[in-house]
């Protein structure tokens, strides 16, 4: 017995428990052990574009509820049980308010997903030309993302490396003017580095003209109307974009990868993938009976106002494609209040969380608008900012688009007159596309406008959403936006 | 040996086989006689059961029955020796007699009797540290269906909390308070040496939808025979890193020597809910909608005819058999021992369809293989099969629990349309599904299997040098199935949804003690020095579908489902290297001293600080055996002792110090592409917390040991916690975990045990009460942490916030201040917004806007104080006992309430809502009716928590042998019992005795829609053979 004795001791100081103690997760992949290959760089800029699509955080809902939502576009239908979107429908929002604070905590990671492939990518071994356009698709992405940030927050922490270490977490709001430089840096570099045209397998991911066209929205935002123009321009005289001759059919399923589509967040249905579209949002609610019985789960949230829909001109097709009123999905046809209809998968109606459908995010429609007022802005209404208004309005009413109609050109107008034009033909051109509170925004609208429809409870300092309370809880170098007292 | 055991059966053959039993010992041993006789105390005069009756220097011995009654076969020339707890030994020769009545005279110093501590066995007048032992007469007062509920009110500072009612569910436990923010607080459980983190999440597979199921509940609570509980640093540095939130041991039944002895436990009881809430009927509902639309919905001819309408509550309540059914072999020889048992037990719910099933099965065997080597198992084996109530709340929209759907559904809707469907939702506002059909149709279902034991080998090496070594094995298997039918509201726009899910852990343990004994001139030493290792797997799978054709197959065909979500599988391991070492010294049987230490390796912590070393010292002074207290007679023991140590907890997920990668999948080029982005922050400094402890105890032993006391005080700091501590979001990271911030506990205990009568009529008092002052000191960089939102419908957010300087589990929101009335200046107030009939709230840092600045700290969800007690008593064969368990002076966050008072008319309220205010009912408790459902988390929502219960009562009558001689039954105890009898409380939810959050740290006190307390009343018999 006492050799086993002897033995077990002498097994034990022997036998390493290092191994016994070091954790190698099976089902858990960790950073030190990947971005090793190219692949492995693949996958970190598949994250970063993933993290664009999710239903309720970044597009999608996140930016319906602050873009569409506090607009006259639209209203909160039975469905809606949050108390927070209440209140950003009604103006009474705070800095406690979940759903600003879900966008802003996506967007941030989605950034950091960026950063982490824009330092660690340069090291892995591959060919440069491609490693530099991953690079820049993630600096586009961040570009797009800070973009959204600076608009709904104005000054925002500005982080452009991965976090590693705990000790430099509480980064300060970086001035609006820096952010700007920083997008338009990020813009710059992708570019230059982004292919131009995205080879078969690749489609989705963002392009040069992305790039020009989301720097052509930027000076316009900035007022910087000449260099607004000219990206914009870029953009129209790239031959792989146009409009396309039905306003139906950018949005049909079928028609995923069209010519009008400059960048999309890419989105299929019954992938696996988490899903962009939750069309139960604002489906009508129990009403659209099914061919096998049990009826459509629309809840009816997320609704137009009756005031957007009835301000579409007779023979604007756009109306019927933004919005329906009736439906029939196999079980009988039914009548509704307007509810959207943009981005409806029929193919999906039992399936509601499981649509197809690619969501816009550059149109080439967007460039001919952006342009048309860049123009405006700098010399006035002329001939050239007039056709690129009116080519979207005949498509609108199904009009041949080369050819001028004066049933439908807009003519004669003075400049403020083409302001309110464009800022209107946007308005319908973009319904449901989360613009128009930019839009309002950026013309310095959204106050009148508003108040001249009723939201008396809108303050001047809504022209920017409050940061989460959560962040200057935890992070003592952040201020708040001026008229938010927590 | 068999024969003679088929005949004692047979009751009228019972005196054949002691016949028999005679005449084999003549074979075996010559002559022998048959002995009888009565044993008694000296003082009280009263007979004494349950006395141990051994022949001297042999294994063979019988003990007294409830009448103080023995029979034993022995030689004429035999000695037979009498010894029991509270009683000095004595011997007494047989010298051929047939009837030997003896009467024991009490020990006065009671404290002798063996109690278990970590590895290894200690007599109680010996302990240094503070332990609390659990007898088995105790634990079984109440019929428990898993060990944890049988230790409520039992033990001075243990306090145990149901996290759900449901057959099988869960408690949380807390002893000498949380000690953590983040990190599992529950103890430890060692179980015949194997230790256990009942951890529920782990042991679950994830399909199925509410409270987890008790993993504990596969351990059949009828097997054990005694609880140790380990509460301070001395006795719990044995057990390292996992010791600091106390540990629990159990130790199950082993073989007596003597004849097989069958045992027979059985009991049926019936259940039902203790308290339904009281809510608005269909007419009074009808005339809230009305007003909180402020139009005409229901017209008053329909209101008349709507009357009381549907009462959900009614619907969904029953009354619920509940049966165990226990038989337990058990007996040995003087190298065997063995005890073998079975258990069903079937328990059903107290919601419609919804019941706990249990089949089990143990083994403890031990033999001396030779004088050296003795070998010996513990293994158990426990199957159960739980169909779940959906008890969860679902928050504002989809799938919502029974419970929380009977309380907020129109009461004006039948369950049933005309044509016997279903009514699938309420019609009001928010969807919520028929609570019947989804306590019918619904499928959630959990099925368990747990293996769990050991085999052991005890080598003596010499005189006093003890070698064991041991192997166990904990393995368990959890099977969910959920299924929602497309004729509930949770499956009918998917068509069905279904999900599976296994969850196998497998937990092997191998542990090597050396143990040397000596004693010589006045030194008594004990030295224990150990190796230890312990691995843990846990396999995962879960998958799901939905869009079935028909509710035929459900989940047991997912494949039939035209929507198939990806399936998920998951692998968990972590590993535990350990040292210990322990020494015992005691000086003239006055001065004792215990040095513990343990060396845990764990795998769970940064490359940095893989290794922690948890040492602890106490001393323990015996003043009763010292001469100026021995002249004191009324003092029987005196015992003073001290401890300090410090001790680990290690409980968080494995791989948390490293930087893990979260996966992602996007669309490119039409096709799915994989992808992963950084999950969370690396910290290879990661380590355990420590708790360092002190705790200063005296025993006490009064007038013949009548009244025994036992008073601790202890003080324990928390370093090094483990905190999520919140990052700002531009990181990237929500939170990153940190050794950082300290947290105290500190409080006082107090049991007495005292004998108030002693004669023929008994009457024993076991009381216990523990304070406990929680207090967090530090958190580091980050001035507080929010908790997040706890109610999907109202959005409560952060009802919890923990900042330094106060206790965990802190309410922090607005006070109210009543309804803003007519006439009411509510221009001048903070809430210029308001209305009359508004909730008006205190602007407290009277800046004249009411804004998030005005909340404040409203409440604490722990106790002032708590604990249990319990009366005994006992008359010739009757028994009474009645057990109590208290708490005193904590609050609850009612969070059903708020959901119920607040007068939408989109869901049912509580019949408070009848006294809402209205221009001309100025109330002042219940705002007016409006769909609006704004809702700010004040005190009006914070609720005292204190109660007192009359956990069990139960009436006992013990069978006298002389009845029972002829029948081959050796004791016969019938009895009755009821659970939960009554409480006294203020508290207006279904039970005070709540925590929604399960063993979460951090939000306790919190009562949403949980699982509704039940009483029962049962008939139970028990019969040995």
């Amino acid at each position: 017995m006492k050799k086993i004795i002897y033995l077990l001791i002498s097994l034990l100081a022997t036998t390493s428990c290092k191994d016994f103690l070091q954790e190698d997760p099976a089902s858990l992949m960790v950073d030190n052990s990947f971005y090793k290959t190219e692949a492995d760089a693949d996958a970190a800029i598949v994250a970063v574009y993933d993290g664009l699509n999710d239903q309720s955080s970044i597009f999608y809902r996140g930016i319906y509820l602050l873009a569409e939502l506090p607009t006259d576009n639209a209203e909160c239908g039975q469905g809606v049980a949050n108390a927070n979107i209440f209140a950003l429908k009604n103006y009474t929002y705070g800095p406690v308010n979940d759903r600003i604070y879900v966008l802003y905590t996506a967007v941030y990671k989605t950034i950091a997903s960026a950063n982490v492939a824009i330092d660690k990518i340069p090291s892995i071994p591959f060919a440069d030309a491609k490693k530099n356009r991953l690079v820049a698709e993630a600096r586009f992405v961040r570009a797009l993302l800070y973009f959204n940030m600076v608009r709904l927050f104005g000054d925002v922490p500005l982080v452009l490396n991965q976090v590693t270490s705990l000790d430099e977490v509480n980064t300060p709001r970086t001035p609006a003017a820096k952010v700007y430089e920083q997008i338009i840096a990020d813009l710059e570099f992708a570019e230059q580095n982004l292919d131009a045209t995205n080879a078969t397998g690749n489609q989705g991911r963002a392009t040069k003209a992305a790039a020009s066209g989301l720097l052509a929205k930027v000076y316009l935002t900035l007022k910087d109307y000449p260099k607004a123009r000219d990206k914009a321009k870029l953009v129209l005289d790239d031959a792989q974009f146009g409009l396309l001759e039905s306003y139906f059919d950018i949005f049909t399923p079928q028609n995923r990868f069209n010519k009008e589509l400059i960048f999309a967040i890419q989105n299929k249905g019954n992938t696996g993938t988490s899903n962009g579209f939750a069309m139960a949002l604002f489906l009508p609610r129990s009403t659209i009976p099914l061919a096998g019985g049990g009826t459509v789960a629309g809840n009816s949230a997320d609704v137009p106002t009756e005031e957007f829909y009835n301000s579409f001109k007779a023979g604007d097709l756009r109306k019927d494609r933004t919005f329906f009123t009736e439906y029939d999905a196999g079980g009988g046809k039914v009548t509704f209040r307007p509810h959207w209809y943009k981005f409806f998968d029929p193919s999906s109606i039992a399936n509601l969380s499981e649509g197809t459908l690619n969501f816009p995010i550059l149109r080439y429609s967007d460039m001919l608008l952006t342009y048309a007022e860049a123009l405006n802005e700098i010399d006035g209404p002329s001939a050239e900012s007039l056709e690129a208004v009116n080519k979207v309005r005949r498509r609108a009413y199904g009009k041949p688009l080369a050819t001028a109609n004066a049933a439908v050109d807009l003519k004669g107008l003075t400049k403020k007159a083409l302001q309110d034009a464009i800022l209107e033909e946007r308005r319908w051109e973009f319904g449901f596309e989360n613009h128009r509170w930019f839009d309002l925004v950026r013309t310095e609208k959204l106050l009148n406008i508003l108040k001249e429809k009723g939201y008396t409870a809108i303050k001047d300092y809504n022209i920017l959403y409050p940061l989460p309370q959560r962040e200057l809880d935890v992070n003592k170098n952040l201020v708040q936006n001026q008229g938010y007292t927590n | 040996m068999l024969k003679i055991t088929l005949r004692r059966f047979d009751g009228t053959g019972f005196r054949w086989s002691l016949l028999l039993s005679v005449i084999v010992s003549l074979y075996g041993y010559g002559q022998s006689v048959t002995v009888t006789g009565l044993v008694k105390s000296q003082n009280e005069q009263a007979a004494i059961p349950g006395i141990n009756i051994l022949v001297k220097n042999t294994l063979t011995g019988t003990a007294t029955d409830a009448q103080g009654k023995f029979t034993i076969n022995v030689s004429p020339d035999a000695v037979l020796v009498f010894s029991g707890i509270g009683f000095l030994s004595q011997e007494v020769p047989v010298n051929n007699r047939s009837t030997i009545d003896v009467t024991l005279q009490e020990d006065t110093k009671q404290l002798n009797e063996l109690v278990v501590i970590g590895y290894g066995v200690q007599k109680k007048s010996d302990l240094t540290g503070s332990v609390s032992s659990i007898s088995e007469a105790q634990f079984k007062k109440t019929p428990v269906a898993s060990l944890d509920n049988g230790l409520r009110g039992r033990a001075a500072g243990v306090q145990v909390t149901s996290t759900s009612n449901q057959p099988g569910g869960a408690t949380s436990i807390r002893i000498r308070g949380s000690n953590s923010v983040n990190t599992g607080s529950e103890p430890l459980y060692v179980i015949d040496g194997f230790p256990v983190f009942n951890d529920n999440s782990a042991t679950a597979g994830g399909a199925t939808v509410g409270p987890k199921l008790n993993a504990l509940s596969l351990i059949n609570p009828n097997d054990i025979v005694s609880i140790e509980v380990l509460k301070d640093a001395s006795a719990a540095a044995i057990y390292g890193a996992r010791g600091a939130n106390g540990v629990v041991l159990i130790t199950t039944k082993k073989g007596q020597e003597g004849k097989m002895k069958i045992d027979l436990n059985a009991y049926y009881g019936v259940q039902k809910v203790s308290k339904t809430l009281p809510l608005l009927n269909a007419t009074e509902y009808a005339q809230l909608v009305n007003d909180a639309n402020g139009k005409v919905i229901y017209t008053p001819e329909q209101i008349a005819s709507f009357g009381e309408g549907t009462n959900w509550q009614d619907e969904i309540f029953r009354s619920a058999p509940m049966q165990n059914y226990q038989v337990t072999a058990s007996g040995g020889d003087a190298k065997t021992k063995y005890s073998l048992s079975l258990n069903y037990f079937d328990q059903a719910g107290i919601i419609i369809n919804s019941n706990f099933k249990r089949y089990s099965a143990r083994f403890n065997f031990e033999k001396q293989a030779n004088t050296k080597l003795t070998l010996g198992s513990n293994l158990s084996i426990a199957n159960t099969n739980a169909n779940q109530a959906l008890s969860s709340t679902g928050g504002g929209e989809g799938t919502q629990g029974v419970i929380v759907s009977a309380l907020d559904f129109n009461p004006i809707l039948k369950v049933r349309n005309p044509d016997g469907t279903y009514v699938l939702e309420n019609d009001r506002g928010i969807p919520i599904g028929n609570p019947v059909a989804t306590a019918l149709e619904l499928t959630n279902k959990s099925v368990s299997t747990r293996f769990l034991g050991n085999v052991f080998a005890n080598y003596k090496i010499l005189d006093g040098l003890e070698f064991r070594t041991s192997v166990g094995a904990d393995i368990t298997n959890t099977g969910e199935k959920y299924y929602a039918p497309r004729t509930i509201l949770a499956g009918a726009s998917a068509q069905g949804i279904g999900r599976a899910s296994t969850a196998s852990g497998t937990s092997w343990l191998n542990e090597n003690t050396l143990t040397y004994n000596k004693s010589f001139d006045k030194h008594a030493l004990t030295v224990l020095a150990g190796f230890s290792a312990q691995k843990y797997t846990r396999n995962l799978l879960t998958s799901a579908a939905s869009g079935f054709v028909n509710d035929l197959l459900g989940a047991d065909n997912l494949g039939s489902g035209a929507i198939i979500s990806s399936p998920v599988t998951n692998v968990l391991d972590w590993s535990l290297i350990s040292y210990i070492g322990r020494i015992n010294y005691g000086f003239n049987d006055k001065y004792l001293l215990t040095l513990t230490g343990r060396a845990d390796g764990s795998s769970k912590f940064g490359n940095n600080n893989k290794y922690g070393f948890f040492p602890s010292g106490s001393v323990a002074w015996k003043l009763s055996e010292e001469e100026f207290i021995k002249n004191i007679s009324a003092i029987d023991e005196l015992k003073l002792r001290l401890s300090y140590g410090k001790i680990g907890n290690q409980e968080i997920n494995s791989y948390q110090s490293l930087a893990g990668l979260a996966g992602a999948s996007y669309i490119i080029g039409d096709k799915v592409m994989k992808g992963f982005l950084p999950g969370n922050i690396s910290n290879p400094n990661l380590k355990w917390e420590t708790t360092a402890q002190t705790d200063l105890g005296l025993d006490l032993g009064l007038f013949r040991n009548r009244l025994n006391l036992t008073f601790d005080a202890y003080y324990k700091k928390t370093t090094d916690m483990l905190l999520n501590i919140n990052v700002p979001w531009s990181t990237g990271f929500s939170t990153a975990l940190q050794n950082i911030g300290s947290i105290e506990n500190k409080g006082i205990e107090l049991g007495i045990q005292a004998n108030v009568l002693t004669k023929d009529l008994k009457w024993n008092i076991n009381f216990n009460i523990a304070a406990n002052k929680n207090k967090v000191l530090d958190l580091g960089p980050v001035s507080q942490i929010l908790t997040g939102e706890i109610n999907g419908y109202l959005k409560i957010n952060d009802p919890v916030v923990i900042v330094p300087g106060r206790p965990l589990n802190s309410f922090y929101g607005y006070v109210s201040d009543g309804i803003f009335q007519n006439g009411e200046n509510i221009a001048a107030s903070a809430q210029k917004t308001a209305v009359p009939g508004d909730r008006k709230y205190k602007d407290l840092n009277g800046d004249g806007v009411l804004d998030a600045k005005d909340r404040t700290f409203i409440g604490n969800a722990q106790p002032k104080f708590f604990g249990g007690f319990t009366n005994d008593f006992s008359y010739k064969g009757f028994d009474l006992s009645a057990s109590f368990n208290y708490v005193y002076g904590n609050k609850i966050l009612n969070s059903t309430r708020a959901d119920l008072d607040l007068p939408t008319g989109q869901k049912n309220s509580s019949a408070r809502v009848k006294d809402r205010w209205t221009p001309t009912n100025p109330s002042n408790t219940i705002p007016r009716a409006t769909l609006n459902r704004a809702f700010l988390f004040s005190d009006a929502q914070i609720e005292d928590g204190s109660f007192l219960r009359l956990g069990s009562l139960s009436l006992g009558y013990n069978f006298p042998s002389s009845w029972l001689s002829k029948t081959g039954i050796s004791n016969a105890k019938l009895y009755v019992s009821g659970q939960n009898l009554f409480i006294i409380t203020h508290y207006t939810g279904f039970d005070p005795e709540t925590n929604q959050s399960g063993q979460n740290n951090i939000l306790r006190g919190i009562d949403s829609d949980s699982y509704p307390n039940s009483r029962s009343f049962l008939v139970g018999v028990n019969l040995s053979f």
